[in-house]
């Protein structure tokens, strides 16, 4: 949209960011005839080189430097133990670089100028502004396949109840998460401070005797989510095949991969066993891994068909990954996540 | 340190700040961005691709 290329003229005089001219972080020639001349040598995303904010913010673009939303680790380290040893090599030098690392987010895409997604974007947030946030623009782009389309309704369904409350983004997750804090964390599960519906909503605290005996017999059985996700979400398949993505809605209850005793909301991974044979990798230990991981959906309400009522998942087991529910050709540790829950005796 | 040089010093850092915003200002590139109209002409419409979204 052209409006993405307006700056504001007032800003120039105001902001202490124009003081240096454009050509600091921008270079091309000033002096060039036209757009072709004047763009020759234009660095279109001068944050992507930390070392373009960090001439002033040094702190900031340390920590940042080693953050995942930089490094992308998350996604390296999630698909690893798939690999061999020769096809990680293979997956470091063929694909990662080129395709995962493509996606970090510089500090521009949230502060300066919308990410493109599919090649399209918005352009300047508020034209050349240096904003400290404005999440419908920024985060919105980069996780609005999944995350930010159920937290607002747009999926279908409700919308989280946070979000029908006022709350965006940033009142969970914290400013360091973002930024980091110096340590370069292998996935989001190891960072510090990451967002716990109990920093809020502290057990034992409940208005109603049913919410507070209910939070006491799954504690440490079922995770929030478990119980609290209001409908299904968004179940990607068939992607990064070159054939674009598959996605159908659904709730997929089973246990968490990474901690089998807990039930919680499984979300499909979009890496089938074909992905990366285009590359060469064919994934030997693909079985290592299932190809549904837990996942923190946005989509939270108090009443849900499971805090309704016992029997949702005690008699009808609705949502329950089982044999035939389970993805075609998928991996063998997919049964690991199958989990029956006992039926009450009344 | 003497008056002077305390007055020469503020003097140097206004012209500094005086003379990098009139350069921003005066550039070829405020010229265009900051004229609507010119980015609209100039604009063209990207193509779209099916099936890409954010992924998160």
């Amino acid at each position: 949209m052209y409006k993405g290329y307006v700056v504001d003229t007032a800003l120039i005089a105001k902001d202490p960011h124009f003081r240096m001219g454009c050509r600091l972080c921008h270079k091309g020639d000033e002096k060039g005839q036209g757009k072709e001349g004047a763009h020759k040598g234009l660095v279109k995303r001068p944050s992507d080189s930390l070392k373009t904010c960090g001439m002033c913010h040094k702190k900031i673009a340390d920590n940042y430097s080693k953050s995942l939303h930089y490094t992308t680790a998350g996604q390296r380290n999630g698909v690893m133990p798939r690999f061999s040893k020769e096809e990680l090599k293979t997956f470091d030098t063929k694909v990662f670089e080129q395709s995962c690392r493509s996606c970090h987010a510089s500090c521009g895409d949230c502060h300066v100028k919308a990410p493109a997604v599919g090649g399209i974007s918005i352009g300047l947030i508020q034209k050349h502004k240096f904003v400290k946030k404005d999440e419908g623009k920024t985060c919105a782009f980069c996780h609005g396949g999944r995350v930010y389309p159920e937290y607002t309704g747009e999926y279908g369904g409700s919308p989280d109840v946070h979000y029908q409350k006022g709350m965006t983004c940033m009142e969970c997750h914290k400013k360091a998460e973002f930024h980091g804090d110096g340590t370069a964390y292998a996935s989001k599960q190891d960072v510090k401070d990451r967002p716990s519906c109990r920093n809020c909503h502290k057990l034992g605290q409940e208005a109603k005797l049913t919410a507070k005996i209910s939070h006491q017999r799954h504690q440490g059985k079922v995770s929030c989510y478990g119980c609290h996700t209001a409908t299904a979400y968004r179940q990607c398949q068939d992607c990064h095949l070159g054939k674009g993505a598959a996605a159908k809605p659904a709730l997929v209850l089973g246990l968490n991969p990474r901690d089998k005793k807990t039930l919680t909301t499984l979300r499909l991974i979009p890496t089938v066993r074909e992905t990366f044979v285009k590359d060469g990798i064919k994934m030997e230990n693909f079985d290592a891994l299932p190809n549904y991981w837990d996942s923190p959906v946005h989509n939270i309400r108090k009443r849900t068909d499971r805090t309704r009522s016992c029997d949702s998942c005690h008699v009808e087991k609705a949502g329950f990954l089982d044999v035939d529910t389970m993805i075609k050709g998928g991996s063998k540790a997919n049964q690991g996540l199958i989990m029956n829950p006992k039926p009450i005796h009344r | 340190m003497n008056i002077l040089t305390v007055l020469s010093s503020f003097v140097f850092i206004f012209l500094f700040l005086f003379s990098t915003n009139v350069l921003a200002n005066g550039s070829s590139c405020v010229q265009c961005h900051t004229n609507e109209a010119l980015m609209r002409s100039l604009h063209k419409t990207p193509v779209i691709t099916a099936g890409e979204e954010g992924e998160g």
